[in-house]
């Protein structure tokens, strides 16, 4: 038999390859995309780029003077943003072969992608009479995905049929709405959000995930699991839900480094203390707040927050407990597997791997923040 | 489509960017572009409507069946095909994942693995491409195609020794249009220009009469030999020939527009290249586009569509080195010149990057550095005559000791 320091070092040995294997970073990287959701009421455009080269092409098809190489890049999004005219000039969206009239409804930096943002747009025609939608923009000169929703549906795999590679001017092939716009019941809409809200902690949200590892690591007993991972529950639902109706607002540009500094907090705290108390309790449920934010964002930049207010809160949130506890029992396991004794498992496993968190966290903040 | 998704497709299309063109010829305005897809003498007709129909059909076919080979190959020829005619790098994902579909469900198809190799030369992966070319070399190594494959991304390696002999090879087991257009593109590297355009010519004889894709971009090729040697009206006709076997074939229409302006041409020059910028567009056709405008007098408009294609260099269609060579030709930012041709030429060792390194050396005062690069670029004997061109200059400046 191995010894219990062996077999902590064997199975971090596993999981280091495992995660390794799937992501070393929070979240994936992208280059330029279009994606463009039909619902009903309206029809919203998100046009992911980098920015420098979107505001060189807007100020020469505008024709105005070209901004230094060097400025700063909150200048480039102001530019950029006063280039609106110039944007919504070349793009087309047609919706049964008329022209819909496009306005740009903000600029926002894309996470982890510090050089990139989304121009959102959104149509002053509603799609709901329109039967089919057709795109083309002269502001790519090469190729790049176009991905189409149309009504409700929404998938969380890359589905063929509503995507395709579109080269520079090229008109993208008719999308037939009528064939995916009848509103879903809201069970299965639910159905779908609970997937989208697994995902997005595994294998996507690394983070989110070492923040529950964080929780279970001072957890001594299943009622000390189970208060604080009920506490980081109530808190980020009531986050989220009030997020997307509106009320609640932070940009990501503040949400994202606080929810790396939290893990982080967590981390360090089960390296000094041993014992769950009231404090922790409602430091979990603060943080819980901060990460409801967090998943607001990713529901927003997915463009899943429209229809449904209470299946996509709900399913989404299914999604993510579901995640969660997939989370808890994977580390339940391999604690059982290690069969340490109380003294081995806070030296062999809760400080390394506490210390492995915290450092974690720390550099998602800094970099978050640079 | 979930954006995470969508995201991760970005991230292959960084991969795919600056490969609409697979290897391994160059064209005028040094874009890599297509040889003759392998195979060619057995191709199905390849008008425009009809590559259409086949990948219609072909993932028509795929849908019910994931794991048909055969339809997989036909994909993947068809979409290589549109890629090039539409400059549309993102088909070659749909190839690739069609390939690897069939090849996860059975590993020894060799049909659709030496595809697969085809396209990831075409996607720049060309060690990958190189890897698979060699494990069909070890299962059938009487099969041309396979070295033809591994010729092709040695070469844009810069590996010339490697992909010569793998050319040779490939002629010698199975001459046919694909091994004589890789034939002429060696000789044409190795400053053999007559010799090119003779090998050149035999591809054309060579290829299917119902593969006016291939047949247009043989003349087109045949064209772009002419002009090397200055033979404007013999290099006109050949690419009149190709746009008219296929019309708005990009290689055709770039090829019409060096044509019309070495004749002084400019607004015929000028309006072939808004066609190729409507067509397939693409950083290149942007700057060829503004060296028209330059030359037509419109000062300012050819400034701005300077500015649209180092923008599309940077962001739609990324190639290093020819954003490097762009920069230092237009003479401001030539610290990030310096710094993209040396981070390109870590990757690659090709005679253009070498090009491109050692005029943006020269741009930034580093002569001693240019003078070496510069020996790099012309290591074959190529012919090419801006690549001498900058090479002379650097060469006289490093005789009178100037800078």
């Amino acid at each position: 038999m191995a010894s219990p320091a062996r077999r902590v070092f064997l199975t971090a040995t596993v999981l280091l390859t495992i995660i390794r294997g799937i992501t070393l970073s929070a979240h994936p990287t992208a280059t330029s995309f279009v994606v463009i959701h039909a619902a009903p009421a309206a029809v919203a455009v998100s046009l992911t780029t980098d920015a420098r080269p979107l505001l060189m092409k807007l100020e020469a098809l505008a024709g105005v003077t070209p901004s230094p190489a060097d400025l700063p890049l909150d200048a480039v999004d102001t530019r950029i943003g006063a280039l609106g005219a110039t944007i919504v000039e070349h793009l087309e969206l047609d919706l049964d072969g008329t022209r819909a009239d496009l306005i740009v409804r903000g600029i926002e930096r894309v996470k982890d992608r510090p050089d990139a943002i989304r121009v959102l747009l959104t149509s002053r025609t509603p799609s709901s009479a329109a039967t089919t939608l057709r795109w083309r923009t002269s502001l790519f000169f090469g190729s790049y995905p176009l991905a189409v929703r149309a009504g409700d549906a929404m998938s969380a795999v890359p589905d063929a049929e509503q995507y395709e590679w579109l080269s520079g001017m090229a008109i993208s092939q008719p999308y037939r709405l009528g064939a995916f716009a009848a509103p879903q019941a809201g069970w299965r809409h639910a159905g779908r959000l609970v997937l989208i809200g697994f995902t997005h902690i595994l294998p996507v949200g690394l983070d989110h995930v070492l923040f529950v590892l964080g929780l279970f690591l001072l957890a001594s007993n299943a009622k000390a699991l189970l208060l604080q991972v009920s506490a980081f529950t109530v808190a980020h639902s009531c986050t989220l839900g009030l997020a997307m109706a509106g009320w609640v607002r932070l940009p990501g540009a503040i949400v994202e480094p606080l929810i790396a500094a939290s893990i982080a907090y967590i981390a360090i705290e089960n390296l000094v203390t041993t014992r769950l108390s009231t404090w922790r309790l409602g430091v979990v449920f603060l943080f819980g707040l901060l990460h409801g934010l967090g998943f607001a964002g990713a529901l927003a930049s997915l463009g899943l927050s429209d229809g449904h207010f209470a299946a996509t809160l709900v399913g989404f949130n299914v999604g993510v407990e579901l995640g969660q506890l997939a989370v808890v029992l994977g580390a339940a396991l391999v604690v059982y597997a290690l069969r340490l004794r109380p003294d081995q498992y806070r030296r062999l496993l809760v400080r390394p791997a506490s210390a492995a968190i915290a450092a974690m966290g720390i550099f998602w903040a800094i970099e978050r923040v640079l | 489509m979930h954006a995470r998704s969508l995201a991760a497709i970005g991230v292959v299309a960084i991969l795919a960017v600056g490969c609409s063109q697979p290897a391994a010829s160059r064209s005028m305005s040094g874009a890599i572009k297509p040889i003759a897809l392998l195979g060619s003498g057995t191709a199905p007709d390849t008008s425009r409507a009809s590559l259409e129909a086949t990948v219609r059909t072909a993932e028509a076919r795929l849908k019910t069946t994931p794991t048909d080979a055969a339809s997989a190959v036909r994909l993947a020829d068809a979409l290589l095909r549109q890629a090039r005619v539409l400059g549309n790098s993102g088909l070659m994902i749909r190839a690739e994942r069609a390939l690897r579909i069939v090849l996860n469900a059975d590993p020894q198809r060799y049909d659709a693995r030496r595809m697969l190799a085809t396209v990831l030369v075409s996607q720049h992966r060309f060690r990958e491409a190189i890897a698979e070319a060699e494990r069909c070399q070890q299962v059938r190594p009487t099969d041309g195609w396979s070295y033809g494959v591994a010729g092709d991304a040695h070469l844009e390696l810069g590996e010339y020794e490697q992909a010569f002999a793998a050319f040779a090879r490939m002629n010698a087991l199975h001459p046919d249009a694909a091994s004589y257009a890789r034939l002429s593109y060696a000789r044409e590297l190795q400053g053999d220009l007559d010799g090119a355009v003779i090998a050149m010519a035999m591809a054309l004889e060579a290829t299917s009469p119902s593969d006016p894709e291939s047949q247009a971009w043989h003349h087109a090729q045949l064209g772009h030999l002419h002009l090397a040697q200055s033979r404007v009206t013999d290099a006109a006709r050949e690419f009149e020939h190709a746009a008219f076997i296929f019309p708005d074939h990009p290689l055709a229409l770039e090829g019409l527009v060096h044509a019309a302006s070495r004749q002084g041409r400019h607004a015929d020059a000028l309006a072939q290249a808004e066609r190729l910028i409507s067509v397939a567009p693409s950083p290149g056709a942007l700057a060829l586009s503004a060296d028209e405008l330059r030359a037509a007098g419109r000062t300012a408009d050819a400034a701005r569509r300077d500015a649209l294609a180092e923008a599309a260099w940077r962001t739609d269609a990324p190639e290093p080195a020819r954003l490097a060579l762009f920069l230092a030709k237009r003479g401001d930012k030539i610290d990030e010149a310096v710094r993209l041709a040396e981070s390109a030429a870590r990757e690659r060792d090709d005679i253009f990057t070498n090009d491109a390194l050692a005029w943006a050396y020269f741009r930034a005062g580093r002569l001693e550095d240019a003078v070496r690069a510069s020996a790099r670029a012309l290591r074959t004997g190529t012919a090419d005559r801006d690549l001498r061109a900058r090479a002379a200059a650097i060469a006289q400046a490093a005789a009178s000791g100037t800078k």
